[in-house]
């Protein structure tokens, strides 16, 4: 690693074992569990316990990782969808970088300002993909196995930026060498919630800062509703009836899927 | 273009290109990634992945995931796309991939002389970079771009930061060419924009010569 000692030593003074680690704190009030929100598509693949697909797309905070949140803040990522995945994991083993210290941000801040690359990232258009590949090279060279960070998006209502922490968890091929594929560390991911609720991610592709509610935003303006659950409405011999009278009534009928 | 490389070309785009948005990456990278986990399927990619010759297959968004995946099962690309690569895509971060790609596993011996000569660089892929940037340039606009390229090429070997990729780079700085001084002052330039520790270090590490 080409860098200064003083500036290494500052990296490695933010990379803390987990024991000890803010982790380790959430750990102990609510379990070795995460939770990962992803669209309904997926929910039949999760129906046993199958490892969780670790993203590789350039637009992440942290790099290729997989992006989970601890149950402590078990519906903060809801926005990415409505299937919640709960995956079991140990990261006794785990070297963390807290990045929801300031002094982590700017250990990293002036890792990057000290790469010999830093020119190019600010001056030319590339800077998403320049990002994610400093990013990675970041945590490769340090051997970084889950950052901490403070959701830099959030549910409306859901989220709480300042308060709620989430991971980016590495599985390595090998030290120092990211993997893409599938995670091992969170394998054993299973479909465990669905919230009703969806949220608006981005707009022309654009992430957006805060997703409103789609549904609740609406829903809480109605003072008359009812709720049924749909293999009670599927043979319900009056269920138009009941929807016309809410239609009059300007309210609306929840249909739920019963547990 | 093989017909399952064509078939994937666009989802390649899909789970690589960050214009189409982050939930469109996630959503064809889920759906590849299934497929790939499929009996079979993960080699038969990977045996397409590596006949491909042609820089025109992908995106430079679809070559990076390809070549960092290919990466991750140690599988490297053939030379001369590489090559080609490196040759079309001007920017730095694109070439710091492909000389990742192209490095990362490799093992060289120690060299007899330091620095290195570059015409006899050690590494076939590193030693055609090299030796395509100081070409002789038939015009003062030819040269500019010849150094124009070689700061690029020489902030890609420096950024990847492998031992090899350090040592191609002391090999071009050291090179007598016709860009040779404003090449080491543009490095010089890089050089002065790092805190001196980290200063210190990229010298001693590149040993760049004295010109008068």
């Amino acid at each position: 690693m080409l860098l200064g000692k003083g500036l290494q030593r500052a990296v490695e003074r933010c990379i803390v074992p987990y024991s000890g680690s803010l982790l380790e704190q959430f750990v102990d009030d609510h379990g070795p569990y995460v939770i990962k929100f992803v669209s309904t598509q997926w929910a039949a693949d999760y129906q046993v316990p199958s490892p969780l697909k670790i993203s590789d797309a350039p637009a992440l905070t942290w790099g290729t990782a997989t992006y989970v949140t601890p149950l402590a803040f078990p519906l903060s990522s809801a926005l990415y969808g409505r299937i919640g995945l709960v995956s079991m994991f140990d990261p006794s083993s785990w070297s963390i970088f807290d990045a929801t210290q300031p002094r982590s941000r700017a250990a990293y801040i002036n890792w990057a300002r000290n790469q010999i690359s830093y020119s190019d990232l600010l001056l030319t258009v590339h800077s998403t993909e320049a990002n994610h590949l400093l990013r990675n090279k970041f945590r490769e060279d340090f051997k970084i196995d889950c950052v901490l960070f403070h959701p830099d998006q959030e549910a409306e209502i859901h989220t709480d930026r300042q308060n709620h922490v989430w991971m980016a968890v590495t599985d390595w091929i090998r030290p120092g060498l990211i993997r893409t594929d599938m995670s091992q560390r969170l394998g054993t991911a299973r479909f465990t919630v669905l919230i009703d609720e969806e949220f608006e991610l981005g707009t022309r592709n654009l992430p957006v800062q805060v997703a409103p509610r789609q549904i609740e935003r609406v829903t809480e303006k109605v003072s008359t509703s009812h709720c049924i659950d749909v293999s009670t409405a599927r043979s319900l011999p009056n269920l138009s009836q009941m929807i016309v009278n809410l239609y009059q009534q300007s309210g609306f009928l929840h249909v739920y899927i019963a547990p | 273009m093989t017909s399952l490389l064509h078939l994937t070309a666009d989802f390649v785009e899909n789970m690589a290109n960050p214009a189409r948005g982050v939930a469109a990456n996630e959503e064809a990278a889920m759906r590849f990634a299934k497929y790939l986990s499929q009996e079979g399927s993960g080699n038969d990619f990977l045996s397409e992945a590596r006949a491909l010759r042609d820089p025109d297959t992908f995106s430079p968004h679809g070559w990076l995931w390809i070549l960092n995946w290919t990466k991750t099962r140690r599988q490297k690309m053939n030379d001369d796309l590489l090559f080609d690569l490196c040759e079309t895509w001007s920017n730095v971060f694109f070439k710091c991939a492909v000389l990742d790609h192209a490095t990362r596993f490799e093992r060289v011996g120690k060299p007899d002389q330091d620095p290195e000569e570059l015409t006899t660089f050690p590494h076939s892929l590193l030693r055609r970079l090299l030796e395509s940037v100081i070409g002789r340039a038939a015009d003062e606009e030819g040269q500019h771009i010849r150094l124009r390229e070689a700061e690029s090429l020489l902030v890609a070997l420096l950024q990847t930061g492998h031992d090899l990729t350090i040592r191609a780079a002391a090999a071009l700085l050291h090179h007598p060419w016709a860009g040779q001084r404003d090449l080491n002052r543009s490095f010089q330039q890089l050089l002065d924009g790092l805190e001196d520790e980290t200063r210190d270090v990229w010298e001693r590490a590149l040993k760049p010569p004295t010109i008068p």
